[in-house]
């Protein structure tokens, strides 16, 4: 299979007090696959994420290598890599409550987002997210687009933004805990919809989590992180059935019990 | 949002009989008898017990404070202040004309103020941390922190009358409102200029705008989301300082002698002349009140959240 | 405490607690600092330049600027400094009285703080010279009604978080008197809160006072105060501008010194804020 996304020895820092915060981290990504990126929070699992599409804030800065079909990411200059980022890679964050400007309306976003990327009308952009929206069960979308951030669930936020994701039809999508904030029931909605994105999309997705249950669910290759640096990478039934290393048992078997029960949940509703 | 304008307003209401009323009763706890200082405004040589009872009939201070206190406000709200003690003029011709002097000055310099501490906020906050950014607050530190009655005087030295391009004082065409609104400008502009910056920096680390810069839109329109969400915070600062300058005009108009309230109200002070302090009071106040509640209503309006609540 | 360590690392902050500190000093032991009488009018020495005697010359009236601008301390500085120390006080005993108490206490409290708050204080202070008379002691009196509200509003903020803590909760169910709780467990946390806005107010009050007095509102001749130098000195700024320049610095200074302490102290007191200077040291170590 293709490789679409090969990052190797990237180093994050933040140039302020010198703090190294991710340390030569390698993997890859294969097309139509999905690459969970797990670890404790502070491990710099987001960090990776927002390096490599260029989010960092000012004062952080990266090395290494970041290819993507082509293109070096990281010496990108910023507006390609700004065209390529929702287009090529698109990007579903941790907390959809405060993912969206709170002083415009929802559709806002989406309009401008699809206008800057393929020149769409209002009218197309409306149009377009509204079938999008109905595939990942939102109710009354027309209503929706018109509605403000705090009007709105974290959870159908979340969806409103996969939605978007299915519109843009990216390469990549880097999901950065997309369920950590949902409370059960909305995060295996919300778990289902990414199920189907996978499906539905050839696109390849990395997966931010520490819930080892969603993981073992939706990927097929595992990188697991501690301290800022990979200590395993490898398919899933590698990782989860013979770990190397021994934080990696350790979070497996942690885990495995609270896990148990969400994979129950999930395992008796299969989507398809 | 109709629910929410009304609420305001009726909040608004009682306030404004209460300050009325502090203020009314406050110029009655006078130690100097109104009817004394009216006689002595008008430079009566000698000041007989019989005297101050004409004057207090005169004047109806005889009366109980309550109907006085209804008298009074009736003829406020119809632009009535009574008649100056001095001037033996109604206030009202006193003192509209000066503050409609008042106003010009204050909405000059406002719109300069806005206008400079989002052009100066946005640019630093975009550039923070830069030599430009660091340059730009610590003039504008240096500016706030120079009382206006040092620099004032110092420019009219400086522009009036070594350079002789301007003129030094007193109100005219265009070129007599640089000084002074220059002036005004700088005690205010710094803390402007800190609130939008700051607010700016603030939500450029939200959430929304990595979500923004992830889905591909370019720095302008990103940008505007983050002025527009910053500009909320500062709209609302604004509207609350207009009547905070209406109130802080007094030293800029003394100091280049602009015919506005503040300059009336310093020589209604040495001059006891209680009943235009009176209506200084009651007008500075009428105006604070309302431009609080357009503050709200204008938050409201671009803030949905709190239109709701 | 930690605080304290954070400031002293501030080196503009310390700068500024050293000079404050010295004019303090000087304006209290002004006798011993001026090298001559203030008020001592000599017409030979009129517009005098600087001399041994008079180091930064005379005024209109032949005075030494240096020894009224040291004897300007008292009015300018130490009774801002005295009257704002009486609003705190008023605002910390309301702060504590309407925080611990809350209920209708506290509704009252805040009602009146409302009304004071949504009026500007320089029409408040004009109002009471208005009404009382012109002279500092007004002007000061104006300063304390109009900055009490603010004090109690902020104490009673600082008052309520701590009051629900877990320690102030145990000191209550270990039987102590309310007045021993709130004087020795609740008041200490406060200072912190207090140091902050007094600071910060000092400032705008100097830049204010001395404003009052420069429209001669304040006080009155000979008694020196920096307002009032300015004022005289601009009557004759356009033949003799320089006499413009001492009273106008000593008061951008000490305002402006007050300015940079308060913003120093708030983040010293911010837990999350870290000092830029700590920070260059952390890197030098690390290279």
């Amino acid at each position: 299979m293709k490789i679409v996304l090969q990052v190797s020895g990237l180093n994050i820092w933040d140039s302020r007090n010198e703090e190294t915060i991710v340390k030569n981290v390698s993997f890859s990504l294969k097309e139509n696959s999905c690459l969970a990126l797990v670890g404790e929070s502070g491990s710099g699992k987001s960090m990776t994420c927002k390096a490599i599409m260029g989010l960092t804030r000012p004062w952080i800065r990266c090395s290494g290598r970041v290819e993507f079909n082509g293109h070096e990411l990281l010496t990108l200059p910023k507006q390609q890599l700004r065209r390529l980022c929702g287009s090529r890679l698109c990007m579903i964050l941790q907390d959809g409550m405060s993912a969206f400007d709170p002083s415009c309306v929802i559709g806002q976003h989406f309009r401008e987002t699809l206008r800057e990327h393929f020149g769409w009308t209002v009218q197309q952009a409306d149009e377009r997210m509204v079938e999008s929206m109905l595939t990942v069960r939102l109710k009354n979308p027309t209503e929706f687009l018109k509605k403000y951030p705090h009007q709105l669930s974290g959870g159908m936020l979340q969806r409103a933004m996969i939605a978007l994701a299915l519109v843009l039809e990216p390469e990549i999508i880097i999901a950065d805990e997309p369920t950590t904030s949902l409370d059960t029931i909305t995060q295996f909605e919300v778990m289902e919809q990414f199920a189907a994105l996978q499906k539905r999309t050839s696109s390849a997705i990395i997966f931010v989590s520490h819930d080892l249950g969603v993981v073992n669910r939706l990927a097929d290759t595992v990188v697991v992180m501690k301290n800022g640096s990979v200590v395993e990478f490898g398919s899933l039934p590698e990782v989860f059935e013979q770990p190397q290393k021994e934080y990696t048992r350790y979070l497996v078997s942690s885990r495995q019990a609270l896990g148990m029960r969400f994979r129950q949940v999930l395992g008796g509703n299969e989507p398809c | 949002m109709r629910n929410y304008v009304a609420k305001r307003i009726f909040a608004a209401v009682p306030l404004f009989f209460i300050i009325s009323f502090c203020s009314f009763v406050l110029i009655n706890l006078s130690p100097t008898d109104p009817a004394v200082a009216a006689l002595r405004a008008n430079d009566v040589p000698v000041i007989t017990e019989e005297l101050v009872e004409q004057t207090r009939a005169q004047l109806g201070l005889d009366q109980p404070l309550l109907i006085r206190y209804g008298k009074w406000l009736s003829g406020c709200l119809q632009l009535n202040f009574g008649q100056s003690y001095v001037k033996k003029i109604s206030v009202s011709s006193l003192i509209l004309p000066a503050f409609l002097n008042t106003l010009k000055l204050v909405t000059v310099t406002s719109v300069t103020i806005i206008l400079l501490s989002t052009i100066f906020g946005v640019f630093c906050a975009l550039r923070e941390g830069s030599k430009a950014d660091k340059g730009i607050r610590g003039i504008l530190f240096v500016f706030t922190s120079m009382p206006s009655y040092w620099i004032g005087p110092l420019m009219i030295w400086f522009f009036a009358v070594q350079l002789n391009i301007l003129p030094t004082s007193g109100i005219g065409n265009a070129s007599h409102y640089i000084l002074p609104v220059i002036v005004m400008s700088f005690s205010y502009i710094g803390f402007y200029f800190r609130l939008i910056r700051n607010s700016m920096i603030r939500n450029s680390g939200e959430n929304y705008v990595l979500y923004e810069k992830a889905s591909g839109l370019p720095d302008r329109l990103v940008n505007r989301h983050i002025l527009r969400n910053s500009l909320q915070t500062a709209i609302s600062g604004f509207c609350m300082a207009i009547p905070g300058m209406l109130a802080g005009t007094v030293v800029v108009e003394n100091v280049f002698a602009w015919p506005g309230i503040g300059r009336l109200c310093v020589s209604a002070i040495f001059d006891r002349d209680l009943p235009v302090i009176q209506a200084y009071i009651i007008i500075v106040a009428a105006f604070f009140i309302l431009f609080n509640l357009i503050a709200d209503l204008i938050s409201a309006a671009i803030n949905p959240k709190q239109r709701e609540g | 405490m930690s605080a304290w360590k954070k400031l002293k690392q501030d080196r503009l902050a310390m700068c500024c607690l050293v000079f404050l500190s010295s004019v303090v000093l000087v304006g209290i032991f002004a006798p011993f600092f001026a090298p001559n009488n203030p008020v001592a009018v000599d017409t030979s020495l009129r517009f005098a330049g600087p001399s041994f005697q008079y180091p930064l010359g005379n005024d209109q009236l032949g005075r030494c600027v240096l020894s009224r601008l040291i004897y300007a301390i008292r009015p300018s500085v130490l009774l801002v400094l005295f009257a704002l120390s009486i609003t705190v006080m008023i605002g910390t005993v309301l702060g504590l009285i309407s925080g611990y108490y809350k209920g209708r206490v506290d509704n009252v409290i805040m009602r009146l703080c409302d009304v004071m708050l949504s009026f500007p204080s320089e029409v408040i202070t004009l109002a009471i010279i208005g009404i009382f008379g012109v002279g500092l002691q007004n002007i000061l009196l104006a300063c304390i009604l109009t900055k009490w509200a603010w004090f109690t509003r902020v104490i009673r903020t600082a008052v309520m978080q701590f009051s629900e803590q877990n320690y102030v909760q145990f000191a209550k169910a270990a039987g102590c008197s309310t007045f021993h709780v709130l004087t020795h467990h609740i008041l200490p946390m406060t200072l912190s809160e207090i140091a902050v806005i007094f600071s910060s107010s000092v400032c705008s009050l100097i830049l204010q006072i001395s404003g009052f007095s420069f429209l001669g509102l304040g006080m009155q001749a000979p008694t020196p105060e920096w307002g009032m130098m300015l004022n005289e000195a601009k009557d004759v700024m356009l033949s003799y501008p320089t006499l413009m320049l001492p009273p106008g610095i000593a008061v951008m200074l000490v305002s402006a010194s007050f300015g940079f302490l308060g913003d120093s102290l708030r983040d010293a007191m911010d837990p999350k804020h870290e000092p830029a200077v700590t920070k260059r040291k952390k890197i030098r170590s690390t290279v």
